[in-house]
């Protein structure tokens, strides 16, 4: 009897070790093995617009799904969306940035037509939501027109706000997956520096949230750790084909920059700044510190360039 | 004699005052004939908009609801309030024309010299002095001083940048009118 409980013991202990000790090697090892690179596609068309901020639809079009199919390794518009993780049946938000002061940096409807083209190869194309936080600034930047016909574009204001993580109903209860699309602007304050992914979702506050972000890194940093935003979010998009590269002052870098990861795609994207800044005798741009908290504090992903995994394109 | 010291006491407070409720008035009389401005062939595309601080604001709100986070360089160099026009002409030509009202001409000149607002570059601006012009096509823009107040004008077809300058000096004479 004591023999067989003996047995039966040790049985049950050899079971568990067997279910237990790959992943307890694997947790072992984990911490010697160099972790895995995020993967960010710079991507370039100098065909895609001209020297007067005029964009060619054609080429813009041809410059995103090249990206798209780089970033995620797939061999159709579908593969790729699916790798991203949407699904049919997902709503898609996408911020946009549409607020530019001085020179219009606004993102070009025949991008912002292009991949909402492209995300019909998974979801129709009233399930697309594009959105900023002014009406008017939509209105002025080409987005209400014919472009996306199909597509909702809408104001953040419209549909109200949730209370508890004081964002826009568009992302905590209309979408299921987030794009967020930042334009490529320097503005040369002492706290931003940039205005780029993680700025961008500044316009999908409540309003009265929106200065908050202004000499406060730790707001800033946060608003992307919001669940709505952390958990929908399946790409992060900053697009050049115009560009500041100091306040008021832009160049036609004619490229787009993305990645699963807000805080690479932001970094590489400061990269791009500031070889144009070099190029122009000016000094580089310090990474601002919001990313450093985005990193250290809410773990919203890298700005290590060791860890970037970066792919150019020039088209 | 004792009514009279404080009657003339009390005048010699609000006396005091005033600096600040002049800068608003005058402000108000400023606007109010920025409001009838229009360049050559433009019309109005939107109502003009007048913008405060946060702890003072206009019609429109503050200069956040404006530029957003770029009004924090004007806050710093005595920014008080500003008018906001946009002007439509043929073929989608549009102008744009900002007034700021600064405390003292002193900020407006140190406001200029910062590029956090006026980028740095561009050339000198035939209309006025010390003034700034910059041509990125297809925008054309100029910064410049008129006292107190900056003023920004924006086209955005730099090939029709006579039309700009040429409303530029509108603005300088309606600027510098006295107020009636």
């Amino acid at each position: 009897m004591s023999k067989k409980r003996t047995l039966f013991r040790l049985a049950a202990l050899a079971a568990v070790l067997v279910v237990l000790l790959p992943a307890l090697g694997a947790g072992l090892f984990a911490a010697d093995a160099p972790a895995a690179k995020t993967r960010v596609v710079l991507a370039r068309n100098p065909k895609a617009i001209d020297g007067r901020d005029q964009c060619n639809a054609a080429e813009a079009a041809r410059l995103f799904d090249r990206a798209l199919l780089e970033l995620t390794g797939a061999k159709t518009a579908a593969e790729a969306w699916k790798a991203l993780g949407i699904v049919a049946g997902d709503t898609v938000a996408v911020k946009v940035n549409c607020n530019n002061w001085t020179v219009s940096l606004s993102p070009k409807p025949e991008l912002v037509a292009a991949l909402c083209r492209s995300l019909q190869a998974v979801v129709p194309a009233n399930r697309i939501l594009v959105y900023d936080n002014d009406a008017g600034a939509l209105r002025e930047a080409g987005l209400l027109d014919s472009p996306l016909a199909g597509v909702r574009v809408v104001s953040t204001g419209q549909g109200g706000f949730d209370e508890a993580q004081r964002l826009t109903n568009i992302l905590v209860r209309d979408a299921t997956k987030v794009i967020n699309l930042a334009s490529m602007k320097t503005v040369d304050e002492k706290d931003l520096i940039v205005s780029l992914l993680l700025k961008n979702h500044i316009g999908s506050l409540v309003p009265a949230d929106m200065p908050k972000c202004h000499g406060d890194y730790d707001f800033l940093a946060g608003v992307c750790a919001r669940p709505a935003i952390r958990s929908k979010t399946v790409l992060n998009m900053v697009t050049g084909l115009r560009a500041t590269y100091r306040r008021g002052v832009p160049w036609y870098w004619a490229g787009i920059v993305l990645g699963r990861d807000p805080l690479a795609v932001e970094t590489a994207a400061i990269g791009v700044i500031n070889e144009k800044r070099k190029a122009e005798g000016l000094a580089a741009l310090p990474l601002p510190r919001y990313l450093a908290v985005a990193q250290e504090k809410y773990k919203l992903g890298t700005c290590d360039p060791q860890l970037i995994d970066m792919a150019m394109i020039e088209l | 004699m004792k009514k009279t010291v404080i009657l003339l006491s009390l005048l010699a407070v609000i006396g005091s005052f005033p600096l600040a409720a002049d800068a608003g008035a005058q402000a108000e009389t400023l606007f109010s004939r920025l409001e009838r401005l229009a360049p050559a062939a433009f019309t109005p595309s939107t109502p003009p908009q007048f913008f405060g601080t946060a702890e003072n604001k206009l019609k429109d709100g503050s200069i956040f609801d404006y530029m957003d986070g770029g009004g924090v360089a004007w806050l710093e160099h005595g920014y008080l309030e500003m008018f906001h026009a946009e002007y439509a002409g043929d073929g989608g030509l549009a102008i744009t024309l900002d007034v700021f009202v600064m405390g003292t001409a002193e900020q407006a000149r140190s406001a200029l010299a910062d590029d956090r607002i006026c980028p740095a570059g561009g050339s000198g601006a035939p209309f006025a002095q010390s003034g700034r012009i910059f041509r990125y096509p297809p925008d054309y823009y100029t910064y410049f001083p008129i006292g107190p107040h900056i003023v920004y004008l924006h086209i955005n077809d730099d090939g029709q940048s006579t039309l700009l300058d040429r409303f530029a000096v509108e603005v300088i004479k309606l600027v510098e009118e006295k107020p009636k």
